[in-house]
């Protein structure tokens, strides 16, 4: 095999993976990962707890601390990537130095949303996607004598950083401009249930508007504006309505964009040996066969480990993303797997709700296969759907069982248990 | 590598895999303190579904592809490179449950550990040469091999 250089651009859940798979496949190679953060690689979806301390650094970490050495991976920290040159097969760091490659993963991530708001210059203004900026609003809030925060946005990003402003004694109000809260990953009747619930533990929420100004006196936020006309007191904003794929610096490179970076089924982008995974890619969607960013980590991981795989030449096909997620707020659990919300029932869609108390549970199917499974506070087993999903099987047969607390295999057909249970996974 | 199988066609739903695998879980490795008296009290790894004339115990398939290790938020899911075991160091974890979401045997469950909501699943029992289950189960409806 050649001595390939391989240049990773993004430390987070897909660049590791794609150096786990490369490593596989080429254990010779030269392996560089670039990073704009200083940090060995973390746990990205967990500083919310770290910000108010349910959480402490070892937990932190996504891999040991020889990771780097016991791969044989050089890092290039603290440097952003600004542009690439596909002729040269160069990616140009933000010290102009030039890093050369064979081939390139571009997995850059997403960039916080921050629309232009009256006021916003300045300090008391937050944006929540990274340690340091979990570390930094931390820090910003201890030091105010009554901590009042605004959170802009209502998605998980948001609520998770309002939960742990609240875990730290902070007064937090959430303006979502949607109709209510978790609108990506929830139906209204869950996602009334998870406010009511947020609000019950304290949690202020205003749907149905957004922040038009931030008020400052000398500087120092005082309060916001709502579209509304509502005035609401603080010190503190956070600005969370939603990340965009980080893909500026491919400008000039002639890599096709779409939302995010196009990329085929090998997870290759237009230009052949530059690769893009994670929240940065468009790849395809499994359930509506067309290219979306699904920022989700499983998708993220299971895409780098194919273009790491593919990079070294042993091929490997996406089988498509499917968005799910699981979370919980104030100890409470939510899993939402496929389409929970786009029903349909001219294009064959149907849904099956049980409603018994705390547990909320509803199944979506199209022409009798399982699309989407919603769940509240009770996810037992709930990965079980996960496989029916992607096995694309008809249900219609056993609709009536589906939802029922002790569902499992043995109310699936035989010749799907068979392969799920007498092979190797 | 060799993981535990299911062989449904024998398995009585007498629910010894579950017993084996709490007591071999347990500090005590009695069953009756670790079922009675322990706190918290050990769950069972594996799982008996029965749903008469059928019955059948699922655990961990340690997957080549392992879901759970890529929907792990913060690498508590990791694999041992060393013997394939998938790992799941529970003083690292969160409790998020995207484990539990991942896993298409939903076989990991939710658990209790110094008062920290963390995830719980089948270890191959590291202590033996043929995880608990497997050397209780009487009519050899779980089988211990590798089937690469």
């Amino acid at each position: 095999m050649e001595h390939r250089k391989y240049v990773i651009i993004g430390n987070s859940y897909a660049g590791v993976f794609a150096i786990e798979a490369i490593r596989r496949h080429d254990k010779e190679g030269d392996i560089t990962v670039v990073s704009r953060e200083t940090y060995h690689a973390y746990a990205r979806a967990a500083i919310h707890e770290y910000m108010d301390g349910i959480i402490g650094d070892s937990q932190m970490y996504y891999r040991d601390r020889d990771f780097y050495e016991r791969h044989r991976v050089t890092t290039i920290l603290g440097r952003a990537v600004t542009g690439i040159e596909p002729r040269e097969n160069k990616v140009v760091l933000d010290n102009r130095q030039k890093v050369g490659f064979d081939r390139l993963m571009i997995s850059t991530g997403g960039i916080p949303i921050t629309p232009p708001i009256e006021g916003s210059a300045g300090p008391g203004m937050f944006t929540f996607t990274t340690w340091d900026d979990a570390k930094i609003l931390r820090d910003w809030v201890k030091k105010q004598k009554e901590p009042r925060a605004v959170v802009i946005g209502g998605g998980l990003i948001g609520l998770q950083c309002a939960e742990g402003l609240k875990h730290m004694g902070v007064d937090v109000t959430i303006v979502e401009l949607a109709d209510y809260v978790l609108v990506k990953a929830l139906d209204q009747l869950a996602a009334h249930r998870v406010q009511k619930w947020l609000e019950k533990n304290g949690l202020k929420i205003i749907t149905g508007s957004t922040v038009e100004s931030v008020n400052r006196v000398k500087g120092v936020v005082t309060g916001v504006k709502l579209k509304n006309g509502e005035k609401l007191k603080c010190n503190t904003v956070v600005l969370s309505i939603g990340v965009r794929p980080n893909t500026g610096f491919t400008e000039g490179s002639g890599i096709k964009l779409s939302r995010g970076i196009l990329v085929d089924n090998g997870m290759q982008t237009n230009i052949e040996g530059i690769f893009a995974a994670g929240d940065v890619a468009e790849a395809e969607d499994f359930l509506r066969k067309r290219q979306d960013v699904i920022p989700i980590i499983p998708v993220a991981t299971m895409q780098g480990k194919i273009a790491g795989s593919n990079m070294t030449g042993k091929k490997r096909a996406y089988p498509g993303g499917l968005p799910q997620n699981a979370f919980q707020f104030f100890g409470k659990n939510t899993v939402s797997i496929g389409n929970v919300i786009y029903i349909d029932k001219n294009d064959g869609f149907e849904e099956i709700i049980r409603d018994e108390g705390d547990v909320y549970k509803k199944a979506v199917l199209q022409y009798g296969k399982l699309v989407g499974i919603l769940s509240m506070n009770y996810i037992t087993r709930i990965g079980i759907y996960n496989s029916i999903i992607r096995a694309r099987m008809d249900i219609s047969g056993i609709k009536d069982k589906i939802l029922s607390d002790n569902f499992g295999f043995l109310d699936l057909p035989e010749g799907f248990r068979d392969e799920m249970l007498t092979k190797p996974g | 590598m060799k993981v535990v199988y299911p062989r449904e066609q024998w398995c009585v739903a007498c629910n010894l895999c579950e017993v084996a695998c709490i007591t071999e879980h347990s500090k005590t490795k009695d069953p009756l303190k670790a079922y009675l008296t322990e706190k918290p009290r050990p769950i069972s790894r594996t799982r008996v579904e029965y749903k008469p004339p059928l019955a059948v115990s699922i655990m961990c398939r340690h997957c080549e592809e392992a879901e759970c290790v890529e929907a792990c938020k913060n690498g508590t899911l990791t694999r041992n490179e060393i013997t394939g075991r998938i790992e799941l160091n529970q003083d690292k974890c969160l409790g998020c449950w995207m484990c539990v979401m991942a896993c298409p045997y939903g076989v990991i469950s939710q658990f209790t550990k110094d008062d920290r909501p963390v995830a719980n699943k089948c270890d191959l029992c590291p202590n033996r040469e043929i995880p608990a289950c497997v050397a209780v189960c009487p009519n050899r409806a779980l089988v211990f091999e590798d089937r690469g």
